[in-house]
């Protein structure tokens, strides 16, 4: 079924009855069709012409069917005021079709305005305001906690705070938790990387889904030293299993140990992708791969950073005592366990559509709140369109009740005529709503949640055409019965048909009211490009441009020892560096934003309290040439040299938050030379196991780094050691080369393939595309807002230009006897230009009143921009009231070139 | 309930005048239906499938045309639905006809006698 067609029968379902759809639809939809692919071929007026009869004939049919079954009620008594209905509805066509010009302005006007509106409140109503799929998934909630201290927002519990929630929580009745997880999978063609996550045994039941095949872990399988099982994703199960049914009971080989496969997942959709997304490691959303989490997490200390957890509220619970709840216990664990906490907590427990849908809220209803001025201004443009048109007609109206028409009967012919434009103009909105929708969502960015839950839904297609239809009567009907009222005679005897003094008044102000929104739109949409612009220009502290990553995971059987990785480090190095001069290589056993967080003990500080000083923050082993690979600046002291190796005393770096945080007061030249006690819990290096804590110094500072696309608004307290004294499993390599991206890429999977054939490369990307793909969702909102300024501008220039035209036309012949008195055509412009413009202008200035009144309500959206910044203030008004200017000048300087004598003649 | 309007010596509807007489050929599909009525009309008659299709199913209610089974089908993915003039049908269009010549007769013989400009 083609588009054509669908539209098609969204017409039927909604003009037709049932029995009328039974017995013709499916026929008729088909055949529209066919109908629909011959008008392609000869043009988009063809293609008009075809919906239009395709809708008319749908009222019409609808129509008949009525009258027919009335006709068989009610018998004849009815027939004679049907058959005026019907000739009203003929009328209206008739109305419609004898005027194409001013017709297709206000079908399109009114359907441009519907589908944007429909379009964007679609895909609101989609990300934010429909419940999840999954069951009951409103009683599904997200345990997190906030430190105020540090200013740090949603973090995740670590596993034994976990632990003492599920066993004592009263307020949930189950939990589900998860953490990050990828592997190398073996597969027919050779190891490839994949990732999924780890989850507790009652995690898939919690959230609702069940296993297409099989199962979800036990409790006996997710303990410390259970089996080694594995869930397996849709997506895997299909490409690597060709969806036998038979794979429940096979092994994979993840990381060179065999699993067995207990169960296989549904589709994941992505609600399940975000889950992952969101998990503390921020490894790369995918559903691919399952395993239990005790074995990794059970041996995890109070103070590291933590798991994601989903609980289902039991059934007497609200959010808000889950919340209690949560709270009160991480108060008490802070208190019994003052040692392992740094940060001064705060549980938190939010619903998870919120947790999903996130930040996109505001962002989202600024979008849809630009769309509904667009629908404003659509009215207000059909408003003046109509109006216009009312009173031209009212002289045809004054002819027909002096020859005996009532005006119950005017009234009736005109209700009639723009419930016809409604409808017709509702439908083609419908039309061009579900085409924007498909157009949003190839353009919006990955991270928008629950993109794939999109379409155009019934009841919003009701709603816009109900609009239409509420739109085109308020604005065609009214302004058509005042019309009607005026004395016939009185208005034949004016000779000149022409606005009343009040519909001049009052088109006027709708101008000025055009006017005023279509500033507000740009103003706002000017200060959220700029703001974008701002962050994307925004460097995250390192540098971006021209670097690629990739990432590596080394299997401890390949690489059993600390030489081993050593050598490939060195291996590594030597062939990216050697093919020609210009490059630079840093290796780091992360990207940033870096893995695991560790616990420091600040040597010779101490609380508060009087125990000793310490901390978390995150951390990364490097090569001594990383820091100026990416161009870290540093700040004091000295950077790493390949003395710093397995050897030598062991040292470390800071980043300049991690000193502030540490010594507070004291400069950095002051911190190098202090020294700090770090273990770190290694869940990627061979022989897992908490390595004892070991006194480093510090022996430089490096400047903060921000994270990509976000510019630098959380300077997280990173920690760098020397690779070689820390060898890391997880190994990323950045590539700064002279060459293009491309070639940095090929350049890495060369040198790769070459060192160990066996080992996949992941995760490969040049660092500015990564930084353009975290702004996307201010581009893609910048660029939705920008799109609706636009269009509100442009519309507005459409709305003045008809109405000055419009006023111009009817002073025809004044403006020929002033010529003819001797006025020059520039006096004439000039006059009619003065007249034109005073509503723009009053218009711009009551926009920019009203924007001074919601520009602080923008505040929160915009990035280093403030939202009264004379620089987008004045350019954009300029702008507006020169547009204004334009559209007055245009019909006043055509008016004052008028000929007198044919101007006279006219009439 | 058969409508009047429809009765042999009313004159029928245009549109019902165009559906009989393209099927008066051949049995044809919808699809054909409204492009022969647009090409014997000279572009000026184009029905749209709500009106087409309540029209066929009018026409076969009062029994002037039927559904058939055509003698080959094309290959065609969609199976359409063919349609072909009844006796009473083919009764019904040739007394139209008549009618029709009779009028244009009539028609013809006036404009003679009042003379032609």
């Amino acid at each position: 079924m083609n588009g054509a067609e669908r539209r098609y029968r969204v017409a039927i379902r909604l003009l037709w009855s049932r029995h009328l759809r039974e017995a013709h639809g499916s026929r008729a939809a088909g055949l529209f069709a066919e109908l629909h692919r011959d008008a392609e071929k000869q043009g988009t007026m063809a293609v008009i012409a075809l919906w239009a009869r395709g809708i008319v004939g749908l009222l019409t049919t609808r129509w008949i069917e009525w009258r027919r079954r009335r006709a068989v009620i009610d018998g004849p008594a009815r027939a004679g005021m049907a058959r005026g209905a019907l000739r009203d509805v003929r009328g209206g066509v008739r109305q419609i079709t004898r005027r194409p010009l001013a017709t297709s302005v206000i079908l399109g006007t009114l359907a441009l305005g519907i589908g944007v509106n429909a379009a964007t409140f679609t895909v609101f109503e989609a990300v934010q305001l429909s419940a999840l799929p999954l069951a009951e998934s409103e009683r599904l909630a997200v345990v997190r906690m906030d430190s105020e201290r540090r200013g740090l927002d949603g973090w995740w519990w670590s596993y034994p705070n976990i632990r003492d929630l599920r066993a004592s929580a009263e307020e949930f009745e189950a939990f589900g938790v998860y953490g990050g997880y990828s592997a190398n999978l073996m597969g027919p063609d050779g190891p490839a990387r994949v990732s999924g996550a780890r989850i507790s045994s009652g995690f898939l039941s919690t959230l609702g889904i069940e296993p297409v095949l099989g199962r979800e872990f036990t409790a006996d399988e997710d303990s410390p030293n259970g089996p080694a099982v594995a869930l397996i994703g849709h997506r895997l199960w299909e490409q690597n299993f060709d969806s036998r049914p038979d794979v429940v009971g096979t092994t994979v080989t993840l990381d060179a140990v065999p699993y067995t496969v207990v169960g296989v997942l549904p589709p994941a959709g992505r609600v399940l992708d975000r889950l992952l997304w969101l998990t503390p490691t921020g490894i790369p959303p995918a559903a691919d791969v399952f395993v239990p989490l005790e074995p990794e997490a059970a041996a995890r200390r109070r103070s590291t950073s933590g798991y994601g957890v989903i609980g289902r509220l039991a059934a007497h619970a609200t959010l808000a005592s889950a919340d209690h709840e949560a709270r009160a216990l991480l108060e008490s664990l802070q208190e019994e366990y003052a040692n392992e906490f740094c940060c001064g907590w705060v549980g938190r427990v939010t619903s998870l559509h919120e947790f999903i849908v996130g930040d996109t809220g505001p962002a989202l209803t600024l979008a849809v709140l630009a769309a509904a001025s667009v629908l404003a201004l659509v009215c207000v443009n059909l408003g003046s369109l109509l109006t216009v048109r009312a009173s031209e007609r009212s002289r045809e109206f004054a002819v027909r009740r002096a020859l005996g028409a009532s005006a119950a009967r005017l009234a009736r012919q005109v209700l009639v005529e723009n419930v016809v434009v409604g409808v017709v103009g509702g439908v083609l909105g419908l039309g061009l709503g579900e085409a924007l929708v498909r157009g949003l969502i190839r353009v919006a960015p990955d991270n928008l949640p629950r993109l794939d839950e999109i379409t155009l839904d019934g009841s919003i297609a009701l709603l816009t055409i109900a609009a239409a239809v509420v739109v085109s009567i308020a604005f065609g009907v009214v302004p058509a019965l005042l019309a009607a009222r005026r004395d016939p005679a009185e208005v034949l005897r004016a000779g000149q048909v022409g606005l009343s003094w009040r519909g001049a008044r009052a088109l006027r102000g709708l101008i000025g009211l055009e006017v005023a929104m279509a500033l507000v739109l740009l103003l706002s949409s000017a200060l959220l490009v700029t703001s974008f612009r701002n962050l994307a220009a925004q460097e995250p502290g390192y540098r971006v441009d021209g670097v690629v990553a990739a990432e590596l995971q080394l299997p401890a059987s390949l690489y059993p020892d600390e030489s081993s990785t050593a050598e490939l480090h060195r291996a590594l190095r030597e062939s990216l560096l050697g093919t020609s001069g210009g490059n630079a290589v840093g290796l780091a056993s992360f990207a940033y934003p870096a893995g695991p967080w560790t616990r420091m003990e600040i040597e010779g500080e101490t609380n508060e309290e009087g125990t000793p000083a310490f901390m978390s923050g995150p951390e990364l082993a490097v090569t001594p040439e990383f820091f100026a690979t990416l161009e870290i600046p540093l700040v004091a002291g000295r950077g790493f040299t390949e003395a710093d190796d397995a050897t030598s005393a062991p040292v470390l770096v800071v980043s300049e938050a991690m000193a502030a945080m540490a010594w507070p007061g004291a400069n950095a030249r002051d911190v190098v030379g202090r020294r700090v006690a770090m273990g770190s819990w290694r869940p990627f290096m061979r022989g897992a196991g908490q390595t004892a804590a070991q006194s480093r110094e510090v022996i430089g500072v490096v400047a903060d780094v921000g994270e990509l696309g976000a510019g630098a608004r959380v300077a997280l307290p990173y920690v760098y050691q020397p690779l070689a004294q820390d060898a890391w499993l997880s190994l990323t390599v950045f590539l700064r080369s002279g060459g293009s991206p491309r070639e940095a890429v090929q350049m890495l999977r060369d040198a790769v393939a070459e060192i160990s054939p066996q080992l996949p490369l992941y995760g490969v990307e040049s660092l500015a595309v990564a930084a353009a793909r975290h702004s996307a969702r201010e581009r893609f909102v910048a660029f939705l807002v920008g799109g609706f300024a636009l269009l509100a501008v442009v519309l507005a220039a459409i709305g003045i230009y008809g109405a000055v035209a419009y006023s111009i036309a009817l002073r025809t012949r004044e403006i020929g006897l002033r010529r003819a008195l001797g006025a020059t055509s520039g006096g004439v412009s000039r006059v009619l230009l003065r007249a034109g413009l005073a509503a723009p202008l009053v218009g711009a200035l009551v926009g920019l009143g009203g924007f001074v009144l919601v520009a602080p309500a923008l505040g929160a959206l915009l990035y280093e921009i403030a939202p009264l910044d004379g620089r987008v203030l004045v350019p954009a008004c300029l702008a507006v009231v020169t547009i204004a200017a334009l559209a007055t000048w245009l019909p006043a300087h055509r008016a004052g070139r008028i000929d007198p004598l044919t101007a006279l003649q006219e009439d | 309930m058969p409508n009047r309007r429809r009765g042999d010596r009313v004159a029928l509807h245009p549109r019902d005048f165009h559906v009989l007489l393209v099927l008066a050929g051949q049995p044809l599909h919808g699809y054909a239906i409204v492009q022969e009525i647009q090409q014997q009309s000279e572009g000026r008659v184009r029905l749209d499938p709500a009106n087409l299709y309540r029209t066929l199913g009018q026409l076969d209610e009062e029994g002037l045309i039927a559904e058939v089974e055509p003698e080959q089908r094309p290959d065609d993915a969609r199976k359409r639905r063919y349609y072909a003039l009844t006796e009473h049908g083919q009764d019904r269009l040739r007394t139209e006809v008549e009618r029709m010549r009779a009028l244009t007769a009539l028609a013809d013989a006036r404009m003679d006698s009042t003379g032609r400009s």
